[in-house]
């Protein structure tokens, strides 16, 4: 007795492409909660930037005004007393902003900590030359509990000199 | 004459089964498809905001310290900052304007972050005596309240999303303190 082989076979196919598009349909969406969106990103590096940055003109200013203090917590630093030039610059309360809420949007508003990281001053024998050099970094812990920071350095050239 | 197998090929009603099986998958792609392209139209708004903010920020904080004044700039009203010198002037629009069909609002707010330093200072008397101890160099901590020298600017810019009657913000902020440059 001859029987048709190819029978119910429309009903297997439709389910094996039902099947594989129900795959594709979960793969896609998986993808889409786990990528990070790209404003997010783009919006994490900007904001991190400016604020790190805004820090080391604080860095500056002080250094601008208080020179000379600075030049003796470098100098007892590299005699082995480094607590002064901690408290000049990493230990300042001035240079310690916790929570800034002021760099929100729609998508993303979470509080921001500044802090600087560290003042140093770069010497160039060869040249003679100096260079103060800043650095400064802001984090936050995203919603997905993620640590996102960014550092800010500055560089600055330096000249001493002897006022009257 | 041959004898066909009536048995063999598609039916209507199978053909007709079929389609609608495939067209009801379609549906959801073909709705994931629309989803898509409006989130990509939102994160395309979203993306010209922050590069629109980021610009205009960096403008603003190329101006000399206190040549903007403290307060809000732009917002509803169109404002046009322009630096002083004849040479590489620098002008920043601030207010509503249209850019490729988008209408987006910038704002500038600046004030002023007054604060304390902490200065350790020496004795230059104790330092002369005692040059290779700094311990000995007669240290105290000095803290000097400052006010004027340290502006924070905040750059804020709204726009719409398409069918939507809310409002999106995108704020960026920096700061910038009167030093010599």
């Amino acid at each position: 007795m001859k029987t048709d082989n190819r029978k119910g076979m429309a009903l297997i196919l439709a389910l094996v492409f039902a099947v594989v598009l129900l795959q594709m349909a979960i793969a896609y969406s998986s993808m889409t909660r786990a990528s990070k969106p790209q404003t997010i990103q783009i919006d994490e590096r900007v904001k991190l930037d400016y604020l790190a940055h805004g820090l080391t003109e604080l860095a500056l200013l002080k250094f601008q005004l208080y020179p000379a203090d600075f030049y003796a917590c470098w100098e007892a630093a590299k005699k082995g007393v480094p607590v002064h030039l901690r408290t000049y610059t990493i230990n300042a309360p001035e240079f310690t902003i916790t929570g800034f809420a002021d760099s929100k949007s729609s998508f993303n508003s979470v509080p921001i900590n500044i802090q600087l990281a560290s003042m140093a001053i770069l010497t160039n024998n060869k040249w003679n030359t100096e260079a103060l050099f800043i650095q400064a970094g802001a984090a936050y812990t995203d919603q997905f509990g993620r640590d996102i920071s960014k550092e800010a350095v500055r560089l600055v050239s330096l000249q001493r000199m002897l006022k009257k | 004459m041959k004898y066909t197998n009536k048995k063999t090929g598609l039916t209507l009603t199978e053909v007709m089964l079929a389609m609608a099986l495939l067209a009801s998958a379609f549906i959801p792609i073909v709705g994931v498809m629309g989803t898509s392209i409006k989130a990509t139209d939102k994160d395309d708004r979203t993306i010209k905001a922050v590069n629109l903010c980021q610009e205009k920020l960096n403008r603003a904080l190329q101006f000399p310290f206190e040549s903007i004044a403290v307060g809000t700039h732009g917002g509803a009203t169109a404002k046009t900052l322009k630096t002083s010198g004849s040479a590489g002037a620098i002008t920043l629009v601030l207010g509503p304007e249209k850019i490729d069909g988008i209408d987006f609002t910038s704002q500038l707010v600046i004030s002023d972050v007054p604060g304390t330093f902490r200065v350790p200072t020496y004795d230059p008397f104790a330092k002369g005596e005692n040059p290779n101890q700094p311990n000995n160099w007669g240290w105290a901590t000095r803290n000097i309240a400052y006010s004027n020298l340290y502006h924070k600017y905040v750059m804020t810019v709204t726009w719409k999303d398409k069918g939507s009657a809310a409002v999106k913000f995108y704020t960026l902020a920096s700061h910038k303190a009167k030093i010599r440059r």
